[in-house]
């Protein structure tokens, strides 16, 4: 086994790269987002070279681990890790960030920050989804929230003090619980924190304890993957964040909060789990049908969007509460998936915004005959986001109704009624997408526009629509593409469950 | 894919993208606003049809752990799950089959969802013509067909299925004799014509409505092409009323129409009379109260689609001259 430190260097590459921004001669913004751009594909080959090499599919456990002493004093390791639950969103990650840069080309105030702001994201997620330590895994969590308060507050939209400010005490507020969780499994029969993953799974508490840690640690996540009633941070700051940074945060951070129930909810504390499990399902279901029932309402676009991702969110939460192999794994899939289609329909949102600069919806009108592109890419992915079949969403969504009809932990009644409620979420899904694509591009134009004469998609835009949808389409016509990836780790979670 | 699929997920894919196609196409002269509402009409009423059918499929998984058509239809004989619930014995394969039947109502624009198909004829004429009279609206009646052998166990769904397509055939008629768009005339009498489709099937003889659905795929695309025709040729003049005496200007367009609408009133010898007559008949000879109740709405819409056929040709060719001249184009 090669004990090169791949997922250290993977890990820690890109905000040390970030750092040598502030190095860059002042020649000009070009040179920085070259650099990141660089930085970030270079990161990108590197994850996929040593996942391709190194990686095993059908093994379970852990993989590419390293293990290296970093505070001695309470016993805090440096633990890195992959396995088939983490390898999805690393690439996820990678792949988004890259496009994201990319997507950041007319961010002319302030670059040299916001460049290293995304690097520092970068490291973040990547150290978040591969830490295999509890106190690892916390703060690469709250090293996600400060670059996301400096990227809204600096580069939003008008209301972005509020909402940056609302974003971080709230996210920061959950984050007191996941601390307490971490601390309490890690100090739990023991003087000394041991926060290893391994030793803490195998740990079997008390069922009260389990449902108490399970609380803090459900609070902590229902606000980052957000579970209602504890998502009105997300329309605000998706509201009006720049459109690189709502495709880092609907791509990534939200699944983060997935990541971590399934990780830490289920691997740790199976017990609790089980009896959450019907509630998950349930208030999943509640937030599909909310959400998808607020988003129409909106007359913000990027708002619109951002309501369609909790709504689709939701498919994961029934996922995770279903407590069956395919439910998990069709929430699985939806983590790739909406990470791929959100971010690529708040990337098109965002550079129909740069050129027409309206956000109000009723405002907008007739942009079809100017930029017939941005259009055609918009109405693709609104499609797929409606999970319309061959892509991948029909198909997270479909596992996921096959995993609860399957699932043999319900009884039959309360999974019809899961499934009729799931049904009316497919009809409403199409109803906001497309009166939002029909408010943006169908009808005359309006003449009041503060720009009429505007160009169409850039050869750079077009690249970064079609390289989300090529995943999309590819994942959607063959989904073993991630199911291989996940498969076996999902069953040996789930093989945990049938006590 | 979804007439050749052999597992329902296949048929799934392709029902839904047909939906698509149908939105797309609809708003295809995007930039008028009437096109853009009816498209958007058409997609989720289409969805409330998959409503029924997504559960649908998902119930013969949970049943025969199995998507596969001919593994569904050798194993639906078992006993299988049923309850009780307000002093009815449910079966479960009834509730599937009428899950199935929702999305065929939602799809071939049955009443109850037909709402979408006036209003699609914003569309093309063509469009019109080949998704709306002759493939996509048949969708749900082949999908019905397709499982026919599951539909051979509930004889409650059967019932339903043919009240349901009874009713239609005989409302849309109705609705189609006050018609003054002439495509619109068309597309009521599309609806109709699919309600004795489903009828057919319900009935059980589900090889008649197939071949009914043949039939009036060539009548139908024949009178949406000639109806195109006539509109074209009118500058995009739709409403009735105000075209007239056209048969010596355009007497091939005339003939065509008139052999259309001969055919699906169910003239002797012609298509419409073979597919027509014999699910008439199969009606009459089916005695039960579900198949009287169609036999006697079916011949009423016979009478209404005679009438609103001839009207159509009356408005459009033979009466005086109601429009302008200039309206008139070589």
């Amino acid at each position: 086994m090669n004990y090169f430190p791949w997922l250290t260097i993977v890990a820690v590459l890109p905000i040390f790269g970030g750092s040598l921004i502030f190095f860059l001669p002042h020649k000009g913004n070009k040179v920085i987002r070259l650099y990141t751009l660089f930085i970030c594909i270079i990161e990108l080959l590197l994850t996929t070279y040593a996942f391709y090499y190194y990686f095993q599919l059908d093994d379970p456990l852990m993989q590419l681990t390293e293990d290296y002493k970093w505070i001695d004093f309470f016993d805090f390791y440096w633990r890195l890790g992959i396995d088939g639950l983490s390898i999805g969103p690393i690439l996820l990650t990678g792949f988004i960030t890259t496009l994201a840069t990319l997507a950041a080309w007319p961010v002319t105030r302030d670059s040299r920050l916001f460049h290293f702001l995304m690097l520092a994201m970068y490291s973040g997620q990547i150290g978040l989804f591969s830490s295999r330590d509890l106190l690892l895994f916390f703060i690469m969590w709250e090293l996600e929230l400060i670059p996301v308060y400096l990227l809204i507050s600096v580069w939003g939209g008008k209301k972005r003090l509020y909402s940056a400010t609302k974003f971080i005490l709230y996210t920061a507020g959950s984050s007191v619980f996941l601390l307490l969780g971490v601390l309490g499994i890690g100090l739990y029969a023991s003087n000394e924190p041991t926060l290893n993953f391994e030793t803490s799974a195998n740990q079997s508490y008390p069922v009260a304890l389990e449902i108490i840690f399970y609380i803090g640690f459900l609070i902590a996540f229902a606000v980052k993957s957000p579970i209602i009633p504890f998502h009105t941070w997300l329309p605000d700051t998706h509201g009006e964040a720049h459109y690189s940074t709502c495709m880092l945060l609907a791509g990534i951070l939200l699944k983060m909060g997935a990541y971590g129930l399934v990780r830490i909810n289920m691997e740790f504390l199976p017990r609790a789990h089980s009896i959450f499990a019907p509630w998950l399902m349930i208030v999943g279901t509640i937030q599909i049908i909310y959400a998808a029932s607020a988003s129409p309402g909106q007359r913000n676009l990027k708002k619109r969007i951002a309501y369609s991702s909790v709504s689709h969110m939701g498919f994961i939460i029934i996922g995770i509460g279903s407590l069956s192999d395919m439910g998990l794994n069709g929430a699985f899939l939806q983590i790739i998936s909406h990470g791929f289609i959100g971010a690529a329909l708040f990337f098109l949102a965002g550079t129909s915004y740069d050129r027409i600069r309206l956000v109000y919806l009723d405002e907008m009108g007739g942009m079809a005959v100017p930029v017939p592109k941005i259009f055609t890419t918009f109405s693709i992915l609104s499609m797929a986001s409606l999970a319309l079949p061959g892509m991948s969403g029909f198909v997270a969504e479909l596992i996921v109704f096959f995993g609860i009809i399957t699932s043999q932990n319900f009884f039959l009644i309360q999974k019809i009624l899961i499934t009729f409620v799931m049904a009316i979420g497919t009809i409403l899904t199409p109803i906001y997408s497309l009166s939002m694509l029909r408010q943006m591009f169908y009808g005359y134009k309006f003449f009041n526009a503060p720009n009429s004469y505007f160009f169409d998609s850039g050869p750079r835009e077009l690249f970064i629509s079609i390289s989300i949808f090529l995943p999309v389409i590819g994942i959607g016509l063959y989904p073993d593409f991630v199911f291989s990836l996940s498969v076996d780790k999902v069953e040996t979670l789930i093989s945990n469950f049938f006590l | 894919m979804l007439v050749t699929g052999d597992n329902s997920l296949q048929l799934f894919l392709g029902w839904e993208g047909v939906g698509l196609a149908s939105y797309l196409l609809i708003h295809f002269w995007f930039t008028r606003l009437q096109a853009d509402k009816a498209a958007i009409k058409a997609m989720p009423v289409n969805r409330v049809g998959d409503f029924g059918l997504a559960p649908g499929i998902s119930g013969c998984f949970t049943l025969f752990q199995t998507v596969d058509f001919s593994t569904i239809f050798a194993c639906a004989s078992a006993p299988r799950n049923s309850w009780i619930s307000c002093n009815m014995r449910l079966n479960a394969i009834t509730l599937i089959c009428i899950l199935l039947l929702i999305g065929a109502v939602g799809k071939s624009a049955q009443i109850g969802s037909h709402t979408w198909s006036p209003d699609a004829m914003e569309g093309p004429t063509p469009v019109s013509a080949s998704i709306h009279a002759a493939t996509m609206v048949t969708a749900g009646v082949f999908m019905i067909a397709r499982c026919s052998p599951l539909f051979e166990y509930p004889p409650t769904a059967l019932i339903v299925i043919t009240f349901a397509g009874a009713t239609t055939s005989f409302l849309a008629a109705t609705t189609g004799i006050l018609q003054n768009d002439l495509k619109r005339v068309i597309a009521y009498s599309t609806c109709s014509q699919l309600g004795y489709m489903i009828f057919a099937c319900g009935i059980s003889n589900y090889s008649v409505s197939v071949f009914h659905l043949m039939n009036h795929a060539f009548f139908k695309a024949l009178l949406f092409l000639s109806a195109g025709s006539v509109i074209h040729a009118m500058s995009d003049e739709q409403d009735m009323r105000k075209m007239g005496g056209l048969a010596s200007s355009f007497p091939f367009t005339y003939a065509m129409m008139l052999m259309g609408s001969l055919s699906l009133i169910g003239f002797p010898f012609l298509t419409g009379f073979y597919s027509k007559d014999v699910i008439l008949e199969l009606a009459y000879t089916k005695y039960t109260i579900s198949g009287n109740f169609a036999f006697w709405l079916g011949s009423v819409s016979v009478l209404f689609t005679s009438y609103y056929s001839f009207r159509l040709l009356f408005l459009t060719f033979i009466v005086p001259t109601n429009s302008f001249g200039r309206d008139i184009l070589r």
